[in-house]
């Protein structure tokens, strides 16, 4: 049943995004850089990402309590709450939530023990957005997994009966799947 | 990021320091580093010049001086050894003579009522012992000489029984007579040898003449060594037997030792000349042997070893004194080269500790260059997507200049770091000029500070001291250090808050306080507060490279900063800087 949505609706859910919220990837994006901030939020909306800008770690948590959030990039090196506290906050509170640190800072570690298990992954900054795309798209994969509760091999044999194996129409179905709950 | 709220109450305080101590020598310290060098240098030379001459010298006193007395001791001794023997060989030559005329008594013959013939036969006799015998006499215990014979036959009958040598022989126990010399009838000198014996009851005396040239010629053998001269005199001083050269027979001798005295040495003056005198009294004559010898001659060697020692000791002294100024000259040079370096590697330590604090920048530098970076980036991004077709955005001059503008603002911003950091790491020698602190503080704050501050309602307070010492600063350097102090002071105000500058002297140190009535420090942040790129000011704003710059200046002067803050109620800077100059105050007291 899946398989057959993902199949017929590929034009039919393009249209769809920019109207549903729920039909997007909503990700959460806490830098106190305003500039940063900005422009990566257009940029990442363009590209069919429901993005929530938040420029401090406290007000990143507000908003995580407000709205559904798929997946999270915080800035390491922050004021106040630091990017470490964001995501032991979040891992905290809603487990399932993917997150992607991003530093510029030398001295952050990525390997610290009870970070980097909680961590999707690692990225420095500056980092193009080609490479912040596929990343969000399998931490996505990844919230859909812990949602769902699926094993890493069945969603695999789900993904791969799909024949576009562009990531929109992986990030696409990955939405239907989490959709689907 | 902006300053936190106050949590904290009570005081703090930091003060900066930097692992290594800046320190540019400036000329006057080495000037005095050489002219304490060359004091030392002396000192030294002195010292070890006194410590190995003065042994030196005197050992070489000493041994001179017992060398002397021994050397002496020992001419005295030689001159005495050839005194006593020659006397042996005098005294022996004497014995003989007295026995040769003895043995006539005993001779197959012998008359007391000799011939002329008997004579004759006794005087050869004599002879044939040796020739200074001259004549022989026989004295009958009447005194009169019965025999004769010899060169003065009308001396036979001759009545001897008044003269002197007669009655004292006839008296003494001794059996025989040697008489002091004496010219006689035959006005050639000549000692008379009288010897007694005992017949039928009454004394027989014979009595002969000797001439004393064999003497003479012992006296003359002992002279060739070593200007040596051998005289005999009797008991009054007179020369009994002397060489011509040296004197004339019965004439006063120039030395007479008094009579029956012990065998002696001693030093006299003949005409002015210092000589050697030895004596010895003959055993069987009423005699003195002497031996005069120059004072030269006798202690020639002995000026010669000692010259020798003094030349020896001279070029010792000389040897060690070049040894010792080569040496302590090689030490000091290498001395003032290690100095040198020193001076060298602290100049050099001084760069490697600003670049160690650049290394320590590096971390913070990649995360302030890497922000504006990522935001070129992005922005750069977003306009190649309205240009992007397939999005479908709008792309118009103004959507675009205005990401431009974002662009320009993120590289100014970059820009200003690498500037700063340039400043920081560049290697420039301070100028040091006479400054004084309160007219560069006044530089600083007139003009656009002050009409910042009064725009804002910040009151500034000047409390500078008129007594302030002048210091060697490079004003430059302390403008930027009083501005950066002023600029974070103003950012932490709010309207109606005070800013004071004071200046003042306290044990050796100018003390520059830059204090305000702001927002304070936490303590959490005043121990970063030195930390390159630690900032409390917004994001973009400030570059936490200030007081790193500054603290890194001051050092270099030789001083510190301090900071002192309460939250809620203020922080204060203050900067120490020793008064006397570099280097004359030591540093770190007087604080906690």
């Amino acid at each position: 049943m899946i398989f057959g949505k993902t199949h017929s609706h590929g034009g039919f859910l393009l249209e769809e995004v920019f109207v549903l919220n729920d039909k997007k990837i909503n990700v959460l994006l806490v830098d106190d850089e305003e500039a940063l901030l900005d422009s990566m939020r257009r940029r990442l909306q363009f590209r069919d990402f429901n993005v929530i800008a938040a420029s401090s770690g406290k007000k990143a948590l507000e908003i995580a309590r407000e709205n559904p959030v798929d997946v999270a990039i915080v800035d390491i090196k922050m004021p106040g709450m630091s990017g470490r506290d964001v995501l032991l906050a979040l891992k905290e509170e809603y487990p399932w939530v993917e997150v992607i640190i991003l530093t510029g800072h030398g001295s952050f570690s990525p390997e610290e023990e009870g970070i980097a298990e909680k961590m999707h992954s690692c990225l420095g900054k500056p980092c193009d957005l080609a490479t912040l795309q596929q990343v969000l798209t399998d931490a996505y994969k990844k919230t859909v997994m812990n949602r769902r509760e699926i094993a890493p091999q069945e969603m695999d044999a789900m993904l791969n009966s799909a024949e576009k194996k562009s990531p929109d129409a992986v990030l696409k179905q990955l939405k239907e799947l989490d959709v689907d709950r | 990021m902006s300053r936190p709220e106050a949590k904290h109450s009570g005081s703090n305080q930091r003060v900066g320091n930097n692992p290594a101590t800046a320190d540019s020598t400036s000329a006057p310290h080495q000037e005095s580093v050489r002219f304490y060098h060359r004091r030392l240098k002396q000192g030294i030379l002195l010292c070890l010049l006194i410590t190995y001459l003065i042994p030196i010298v005197a050992i070489t006193a000493y041994f001179n001086y017992k060398f002397n007395s021994n050397m002496r001791e020992s001419s005295k001794l030689q001159l005495t050894a050839v005194a006593e023997s020659q006397r042996n060989t005098i005294d022996l030559f004497m014995q003989k003579r007295i026995v040769n005329v003895f043995n006539l008594f005993h001779m197959k013959g012998f008359s007391l009522e000799p011939s002329r013939d008997d004579m004759h036969a006794y005087l050869e006799n004599l002879i044939r012992s040796d020739d200074a015998f001259v004549d022989v006499g026989l004295i009958n215990p009447e005194g009169i000489q019965a025999g004769y014979a010899g060169p003065y036959p009308h001396l036979r009958g001759k009545d001897y029984s008044e003269e002197k040598w007669y009655t004292d022989l006839v008296r003494q126990p001794e059996s025989y007579i040697v008489t002091d010399l004496y010219l006689g009838l035959r006005k050639h000198p000549h000692f008379t040898i009288g010897v007694k014996q005992l017949m039928d009851g009454d004394y027989y005396v014979i009595r002969t003449s000797v001439y004393p040239d064999k003497l003479e010629d012992f006296l003359r053998a002992i002279n060739h060594s070593k200007q040596a001269r051998g005289f005999l005199v009797n008991r009054e001083g007179i020369y009994q037997v002397v060489v011509p050269e040296f004197g004339t027979l019965l004439e006063p001798a120039p030395y007479a030792p008094e009579a029956g005295s012990q065998a002696d040495v001693g030093v006299i003056k003949v005409n002015g000349n210092s000589m050697l005198a030895a004596h010895t009294w003959l055993k069987e004559v009423p005699w003195c042997l002497v031996m005069l010898q120059p004072e030269a001659v006798a202690f020639e060697e002995m000026y010669v070893i000692r010259n020798t020692m003094i030349i020896g000791a001279a070029i010792l002294v000389l040897v060690i004194m070049v040894f010792i100024w080569i040496v302590v000259n090689r030490l000091f040079s290498r001395a003032q080269a290690v100095e040198e370096e020193k001076v060298e590697l602290k100049s050099q330590l001084y760069h490697a500790h600003k670049l160690v604090s650049v290394g320590q920048l590096a971390g913070g530098v990649a995360h302030e260059i890497n922000n504006p970076l990522a935001i070129i980036e992005s922005e750069a991004g977003i306009i190649r997507d309205m240009l992007d077709p397939e999005l479908g955005l709008e792309a118009s001059p103004d959507a675009i200049v205005k990401e431009l503008d974002e662009i320009d603002k993120a590289v100014n911003r970059a820009k200003g770091i690498t500037q700063k950091i340039l400043s920081f790491v560049r290697k420039t020698d301070p100028k040091l000029v006479e400054s004084d602190i309160n007219q560069l503080l006044e530089e600083v704050v007139s003009g656009v500070k002050e009409q910042e501050f009064k725009v804002s309602d910040i009151r500034l307070v000047k409390e500078f001291d008129p007594a302030l010492p002048k210091l060697q600063l490079d004003p430059d350097l302390m403008r930027q250090v009083f501005l950066n102090l002023l600029n974070n002071a103003s950012d932490a105000v709010d309207k109606g808050d005070t800013i004071t500058l004071k200046t003042e002297t306290e044990k050796g140190f100018v003390k520059i306080i830059v204090a305000d009535t702001g927002k304070g420090l936490s303590a959490d942040q005043l121990e970063k507060i030195f930390m390159p790129f630690f900032t409390t000011k917004k994001v973009g704003k400030g570059t936490g490279l200030g007081l790193p710059i500054s603290l890194n200046i001051v050092e270099g002067f030789g001083g510190r900063i301090t900071v002192e803050s309460t939250p809620g109620t203020g922080t204060a800077f203050t900067i120490f800087l020793p008064a006397a100059g570099r280097g004359g105050t030591s540093r770190g007291e007087g604080e906690n």
